[in-house]
């Protein structure tokens, strides 16, 4: 189940088979009927504007999620202090009971 | 040995946590339709050769031209994302991102590992505690904020790392 393109000779048309997700699907059959074109046509015209835009997009979406992945950042970060506080904390006592049997 | 803040978040945190997690899970389980379509020779080829330049599967990249290509920016967005994509803070945003976006998987990947160990660490801890106590060393025995923890905290934590899904409702949320 991937998306691909299937090349025949050289210069014939290709066959795209692309699977998406039921939202872009549901945006890309109204993008058809709102502009009278056929299914071809319009995922040629759809493929060269994303192609054309890709990087202004692809910048759109990072700004997007920078913040949410930063948000996550920080919360992995702290839970992982947290956790590791614990190991070195075990460390630390063994340690002291080890030099408390020493002297005991 | 304390450490400030709450180890575990609200519902909004743990959502946008299990967005990372499963995302890839989330894209993949997602109901899928399959479009099927004749294209000229010349589109597929230069398709094909972009997706190949920027080295993206044509499994990953197919789609994702086609959500982009369905944006609706107008003229004038478009320019002024070109605009500020162009700046200087747009150039450190790139990077940043990246880095910032390997470290949270770095650290996402490290937490698994230790809290699949949880439950003994925890156990431990609470022994030495014990055992200094009964040798009369009170007074080195740390209070940490572990030390209330229950089996609703560990399995949260093991809900957050492991399974990368929310708790069920019943479970207890941390202080």
């Amino acid at each position: 189940m991937f998306s691909r393109l299937v090349f025949g000779k050289k210069g014939e048309p290709a066959v795209l088979e692309a699977f998406l997700d039921k939202s872009t699907y549901e945006r890309f059959r109204d993008y058809v009927i709102k502009n009278c074109l056929s299914e071809s046509d319009t995922v040629v015209k759809i493929l060269e504007h994303g192609m054309a835009n890709y990087w202004l997009l692809e910048f759109k979406q990072i700004k997007a999620s920078y913040m949410h992945i930063k948000n996550l950042f920080e919360e992995f970060k702290k839970d992982n202090e947290l956790l590791k506080a614990i190991q070195m904390e075990n460390e630390q006592l063994k340690n002291i009971l080890e030099k408390a049997d020493l002297k005991g | 040995m304390k450490i400030k803040g709450k180890p575990l978040r609200d519902d909004g945190h743990q959502k946008r946590r299990n967005d990372l997690i499963s995302a890839l899970e989330a894209i993949e389980s997602r109901e899928k339709v399959c479009i099927k379509v004749t294209i000229p020779y010349e589109t597929a080829e230069r398709v094909r050769l972009f997706l190949k330049e920027k080295w993206i599967l044509e499994s990953q990249g197919i789609p994702l031209l086609i959500q982009y290509g369905l944006s609706s920016e107008s003229e004038e967005e478009l320019e002024r994302l070109k605009r500020e994509m162009n700046s200087k803070a747009a150039h450190n945003l790139w990077g940043e991102y990246a880095v910032m976006k390997f470290k949270a998987y770095e650290y996402l990947m490290e937490n698994k590992a230790m809290v699949m160990r949880l439950s003994n660490m925890l156990y431990e801890n609470r022994l030495l505690k014990r055992r200094l106590q009964l040798k009369g060393l009170q007074k080195l025995i740390p209070k940490d904020e572990w030390d209330s923890w229950d089996e609703s905290v560990i399995d949260s934590y093991y809900h957050k790392y492991v399974f990368g899904k929310s708790p069920p409702a019943s479970h207890g949320k941390l202080k």
